[in-house]
């Protein structure tokens, strides 16, 4: 008789508590999925925006190369200014790198004195993702 | 046996109703997350595709135009490139720049914005200021100003020489056309339509290939180098371009008269959105009219044309005056 007794009211709720763990371990993969897709459509669209910005600098510079030469010597990020169409990211120019602060011979990314258009994130959007995208570039 | 009866008895009424209402609160929830995961999953996926449409759409188109080059033995045609700009008289009823209206601007450099930032994008470099006296012009400035999206279904169509043919000293050519149209019964498709000319060949091919399907709106601009009666003279984008069709008088800034123009914008600005809804477009029907937003996605740049920048030209009329 013993054997075919029911389960009490705890062992049900250790159950479902055991159970609910299980559930939302497996929910708990799917906003990293998401992250994953939204950061790779951002990327996209900081890579388009980095290249639109260069573009218009090669088109805008004089013999002289003033303006890109004025970016090489900048020893910080300029004010960084939202996108026109997508408020969630920001550029700015600079001739070092955010991404590679140390300049290291081994990684030409870090090299100081490069004109360069990095992309990031708007504070107000996100602020836990530095650098989004940096593109160098050289004069005309 | 005391002891077998108790283990044995039955839940009570009130031990089942509260065990009912657990498991419908669990079930419940475990349901509603599942479908919003689900949901916020088929959203996210769809805005990546339709950006990753757009993106791919603009690479094509801009790689095309980025090598424009006039052939020294055709010199400009009425095939060269031209350039036409539709504009559609909606939107997609969201307020891009947040000006309180809803897409309000046309392309035609008026400054309706309430607030006065003018300032160029490149006013990090501190020389560099926006075009005020274009204000009223056809001029973008820094697309910053007269950007609440507008939709426009523009066509760009221009003329290549690929290579030698059969027939000595008479290059193969083709002429390769962007638009907004059907392909297979399909509507809002972005094609490429190639013409082959190969004078070995008869009758000249033609082939129309979708870019993109689920095609909102294309929208180019052209960077003008020439003067052609502005003041001051300054570069401004144009919404359509004809190489064929210059006005009189017309040369690259700062040119003597007699020096010819720049067929070719310096520039082209390309603009593609693409629907991110998750029913075809042309099942939707006249989205404008029904009152609320199309989720779309955008991908936009800026490619110059190497043959214009890369000029004697350029580097004396323009960039050193």
């Amino acid at each position: 008789m013993r054997a075919r007794r029911g389960f009490t009211f705890t062992e049900v709720l250790v159950a479902l508590l055991v159970f609910l763990i299980g559930i939302v371990g497996v929910w708990a993969v799917f906003p990293a999925a998401l992250k994953s897709v939204r950061e790779s459509s951002a990327k996209g669209r900081a890579i388009l925006l980095a290249q639109q910005k260069v573009e218009e600098m090669r088109r805008d510079a004089n013999l002289a190369n003033s303006l890109i030469n004025e970016i090489s010597a900048l020893p910080a990020p300029s004010t960084a200014l939202p996108m026109p169409t997508d408020d969630s990211l920001t550029y700015s120019f600079s001739g070092e790198s955010l991404q590679f602060p140390v300049p290291d011979a081994s990684e030409p990314a870090s090299t100081p004195g490069v004109p360069r258009v990095i992309v990031r994130y708007a504070p107000d959007f996100r602020d836990t993702e530095p650098v989004l995208y940096e593109l160098r570039f050289l004069g005309p | 046996m005391r002891n077998t009866l108790r283990t044995s008895r039955a839940v009570t009424l009130t031990e089942l109703l509260v065990a009912m209402v657990i498991s419908v609160i669990f079930v419940g929830s475990v349901v509603m997350v599942f479908t919003l995961t689900l949901d916020a999953s088929d959203e996210t996926r769809r805005s990546s595709d339709a950006h990753n449409r757009a993106r791919a759409a603009a690479e094509a188109i801009t790689q095309d135009l980025k090598f424009l080059q006039v052939d020294p033995l055709l010199g400009i045609t009425a095939d060269t490139l031209v350039l036409v700009d539709q504009p559609l008289a909606y939107g997609d009823l969201v307020d891009n720049d947040r000006d309180g209206f809803l897409d309000e601007e046309t392309v035609d450099g008026a400054d309706d914005e309430p607030t006065t930032d003018w300032v160029d994008q490149h006013q990090v470099v501190n020389f560099r200021t926006e075009r005020s006296a274009y204000v009223g012009f056809p001029d973008l400035g820094d697309l910053g100003v007269d950007d609440d999206t507008v939709f426009s279904r523009d066509q760009v169509a221009f003329l290549r020489t690929l290579g030698p043919s059969a027939i000595p000293g008479v290059p193969i050519r083709e002429r390769v056309a962007y638009r907004i149209d059907t392909f297979d019964g399909e509507d809002n498709v972005l094609v490429r339509e190639v013409t082959t000319f190969d004078p070995s060949v008869s009758p000249d091919v033609t082939v129309l290939e979708p870019v993109v399907f689920d095609v909102v709106s294309l929208d180019i601009l052209a960077w003008n180098s020439n003067t052609d009666g502005f003041v001051p003279v300054q570069p401004y984008w144009l919404t359509a371009w004809d190489s064929s069709a210059f006005p009189f008088g017309t040369r690259p800034l700062n040119a003597p008269l007699g020096v010819p123009p720049f067929a070719y914008p310096t520039s082209f600005f390309v603009r593609v959105v693409v629907s991110a809804e998750k029913v075809p477009l042309a099942e939707i029907g006249p989205w404008f009219l029904q009152n609320r937003p199309l989720k779309t996605e955008t991908a936009q740049t800026v490619v110059n044309v190497e043959s214009v920048l890369g000029s004697a030209e350029y580097a004396v009329y323009v960039r050193d005056p």
